[in-house]
């Protein structure tokens, strides 16, 4: 009798725990009743590095860079044409190696001081001698000059078409307050120790909180120089887990997941009350085949394996109606419509059973999917595929033992800025970032070059399609998809804006509540 | 007793030396480019290089090994490729979330334990299904149930928060543990403890729960054993009731069992942390170790390995001292 009570009493405690919540039971937090004071949003992971501007060069985290930090220009939603962001007007010399930036008069730091011409200089010069990430941006910069507080010339070592692309780039140089960064530095590091957790720009949100691991909390910059903001709070939480995120959503506990979401994911969500939006993004799917261990040392081999792949069912089958099959080399908004098309039919076979391996991220489940859709395909021409999970970090250690890497690699990019050179030099110049497996193609390295430095924009889309069709001769990367971004929104918000080269984030400024 | 602390200290240290050197030279073996992880995907050839002569990545992996034990005797640890911060900072900021999470788990573990074992102890209506009960709840996966909990306690009921250590509204008192409950009450902000409890249960339940049932069973078969001895028989007939006979006879002749599988749940436990925190996005060392393995972050697993590695010796160098005091017959 006895321990029927204790057992009705740890019942009692249990129910306790819960009924003594803070919150009442069946806490009503849709909205919190909040109207436009906060907007709920998740990341998935800390910002790598930190919130830096000048150091970050990774996606996750620049909803958060993007909404505190600006630069001298911007891409416009939908579009993505260049518009001026800290810069109204901007010129270019002929020879493409002088830009000049009329700025904005009025713009406020978020520690109240002015912006002008020297707070660019600053951060420009810092953004050189940290010579970090995104720092190639700046690397060719010989002399700036700051002739009056409301106008910023760059002189550049050599002509670059792509430059004014790398200014509005999500990863271009923001401006940050000088006396921040001086305020703040510690020894010759620049302030970047600081920065890594602290923010000080010129955009619609100030940060106030950063906590890793837990919480990142942005407020109204009131003295905001553009349209104030309608949200006065941002509250981001860490949430790794995208189920996790998604049953936050439904109960509404969030109001918007940022990516992550798959296409097959997209009803469910729509049938519990949110909203799936897509848009155009610069977002592309490949396949990287390794050219340096057989049997992809032979390039029949290659165009065997291309050929043997049926993009277009893949695509319809991982995606739906969320990616459109790659027309072109390029993703969209980088080379005009048309130019530098795919073609990868072909005659070539390969002895039956010949073996090879190929590997996908294993955060990524539509790339899984991919790789497991074009497996049979594959073996039908001949190959014997064994699949494998592989995290990023391994993929950016294949370099080291390239004849040991995996023979295929299926992965997703995006280009740094709205412009090829952020595409080709990135994956197959000889010095290429995302080069993961040694591909060298100095034909194609050289028209880079000459497109980079063309004055004329045709001659210069000419010779980006040459450099395109030169590597993909030689079968070294097959494009896949083009995805759109989704967005899993509350029902209750509106104003969405999306920029097809800001990739996972949104203009959190234009977001209302209904 | 002196003896015994030396060993285990001597111990410890022999373990901790182990794991990592194994864990630092498995850099050997796994494709991986840190400096390439710290400045970014896309990074060119040159900001990678800028990096790796920075942090010394450099040099040959010997050469790096000697300089990361020389750091390490000083308590240095290194820098994190993923977040770019010392080691050390980032343990200091997770290892009291997950402490907290960690000693509820471990109090549930113990409470639900013990409770149950009694309870199932002695033969009743039902028993059967009650032993299949605890078969199936301890045959859950951690995953398994964590998701589970957040479906029916926080989505259907609204009982529980999803995620987090604090609700948004509240600021977390700065103070010596880092932990929530203990720096709340020494603030005086009741608030925050009925917060951070509320926010702590569900991770703990569902860390707790295949121990505590593994946990009873143990316990409940080492009873049933127990109650059969000459002295419960003794104990009865002088008068005693069952209940007396289980409470101040059988329970503690029968707890050897129990307390050595503790220690090695304790295992079971540290292992189940990763999935609960990541799952109920719980800033401790498991989440951190998640993110570690997945970028790679080799600093930052040798560190993470070092204080699961010493948290586990000495978490099993308690319940031998635990086993001591419970049965006078080990002391000899």
């Amino acid at each position: 009798m006895k321990q029927r009570w204790i057992a009705l009493g740890l019942v009692i405690v249990f129910v306790g725990i819960a009924a003594c919540s803070p919150k009442a039971v069946n806490n009503a937090s849709k909205n919190n009743g909040n109207g436009n004071d906060t907007l709920r949003l998740a990341f998935s992971d800390n910002p790598t590095g930190g919130i830096d501007p000048a150091n970050f060069y990774n996606i996750e985290g620049e909803a958060l860079i993007l909404s505190v930090y600006e630069g001298l220009l911007r891409y416009a939603p939908e579009t993505g044409e260049l518009e001026g962001s800290l810069a109204d007007t901007w010129e270019a010399s002929e020879d493409l190696k002088t830009f000049t930036f009329h700025l904005h008069e009025g713009v406020k730091f978020q520690d109240g001081t002015d912006f002008n011409s020297e707070a660019v200089r600053t951060s420009f010069q810092r953004e050189i001698d940290l010579a970090t990430g995104p720092s190639y941006m700046v690397a060719d910069i010989a002399k700036m000059d700051t002739p009056d507080p409301l106008t910023f010339v760059v002189h550049l070592k050599h002509p670059n078409n792509a430059f004014l692309d790398y200014m509005a780039s999500m990863y271009g140089p923001k401006v940050i307050s000088p006396k921040a960064i001086s305020d703040n530095a510690q020894g010759k590091d620049l302030g970047k120790k600081w920065l890594a957790s602290n923010a000080v720009g010129t955009g619609p949100f100030s940060l106030q909180t950063y906590q890793q691991d837990s919480r990142f909390v942005l407020q109204r910059f009131d003295d905001y120089w553009g349209d104030k903001a309608n949200f006065k709070t941002v509250d981001i939480a860490v949430i790794p887990d995208i189920g996790a995120q998604q049953l936050q959503l439904q109960a509404g506990d969030l109001d918007m997941i940022l990516h992550g979401i798959s296409a097959s994911q997209v009803e469910s969500l729509q049938g519990s009350g949110a909203t799936v939006s897509s848009f155009k993004s610069v977002i592309r799917q490949i396949i990287l085949i390794n050219p340096n261990r057989p049997p992809f040392d032979d390039q029949q081999a290659r165009e065997a394996f291309a050929a043997a792949l049926d993009i277009g069912s893949a695509v319809e089958a991982v995606y739906g109606k969320y990616a459109t099959v790659a027309q072109s080399i390029y993703p969209k908004f980088t080379l005009p419509e048309g130019m530098a098309p795919v073609d990868y039919t072909s005659d070539a076979t390969v002895p039956e059973g010949t073996p090879i391996t190929i590997t996908f991220p294993n955060v990524e489940p539509d790339l899984r999917r991919f790789a497991e859709y074009f497996q049979p395909q594959i073996e039908k021409a001949g190959f014997k595929v064994t699949l494998k999970a592989d995290t990023y970090a391994q993929e950016f250690g294949y370099y080291k033992n390239l004849k040991n890497a995996p023979n295929a690699i299926v992965s997703t990019f995006n280009p740094d800025a709205a412009h090829p050179d952020t595409w080709a030099r990135l994956l197959w110049n000889t010095n290429g970032g995302l080069n993961l497996l040694g591909y060298s193609v100095p034909a194609s390295d050289k028209a880079m070059d000459q497109a980079v430095a063309a004055t004329s924009k045709s001659t210069a889309d000419s010779l980006y399609a040459k450099a395109g069709e030169l590597m993909s001769d030689q079968r070294l990367i097959v494009m896949l998809s083009d995805a759109q971004d989704l967005f899993a929104v509350n029902s209750d918000i509106t104003g969405l804006e999306h920029v097809p080269e800001y990739i996972w984030t949104l203009n959190l400024a234009s977001l209302r509540r209904k | 007793m002196l003896r015994f602390i030396a060993s285990r200290i001597v111990a410890l240290v022999a373990i901790l030396f182990v794991l990592a050197t194994i864990t630092f030279f498995l850099q050997a073996v796994i494709p991986n480019d840190p400096a390439r992880t710290m400045a970014g995907p896309a990074a060119g050839p040159a900001a990678v290089q800028h990096i790796r002569e920075e942090f010394g990545f450099d040099k040959p992996l010997v050469s790096q090994y000697v300089g990361f034990m020389s750091r390490l005797l000083h308590g240095d640890l290194s820098v994190s490729v993923h977040t770019q911060r010392p080691v050390t900072t980032d343990l200091s900021t997770a290892l009291p979330a997950t402490l907290e999470l960690f000693i509820a788990a471990f109090v549930l573990t113990l409470l639900l334990g013990l409770v149950i074992g009694l309870l199932t102890a002695t033969p009743r209506r039902g028993s059967a299904l009650i032993r299949s009960g605890l078969i199936l709840g301890a045959s859950i996966p951690n995953f398994c149930l964590a998701l589970l909990a957040l479906l029916v306690l926080y989505a259907h009921l609204r009982w529980f928060p999803a995620s987090q250590r604090l609700s948004s509204d509240l600021s977390a008192p700065v103070g010596p543990t880092g932990l929530l409950t203990i720096d709340g009450l020494i603030a005086g902000r009741l608030d925050v403890v009925r917060d951070a409890l509320w926010h702590l249960f569900l991770p703990a339940l569902c860390l707790s729960l295949a121990p505590a049932l593994v946990l009873a069973r143990t316990l409940r078969s080492s009873l049933r054993s127990a109650l059969f001895q000459d002295y419960a028989r003794t104990a009865r007939a002088k008068g005693l009731t069952e209940r007396q006979v289980l409470l101040r006879h059988a329970l503690r002749n029968a707890l050897n069992a129990p307390l050595t599988l503790t220690g090695l749940e304790v295992g079971a436990m540290l292992a189940g942390i990763a999935v609960v925190e990541s799952v109920f996005s719980w800033p401790g060392i498991g989440l951190y170790t998640v993110r570690a393995i997945d970028s790679s972050d080799f600093p930052a697993i040798i560190g993470v390995t070092l204080v699961i590695g010493a948290v586990y010796v000495v978490a099993n160098a308690l319940v031998d001292l635990a086993q001591l005091a419970a049965d006078p017959r080990l002391r000899k």
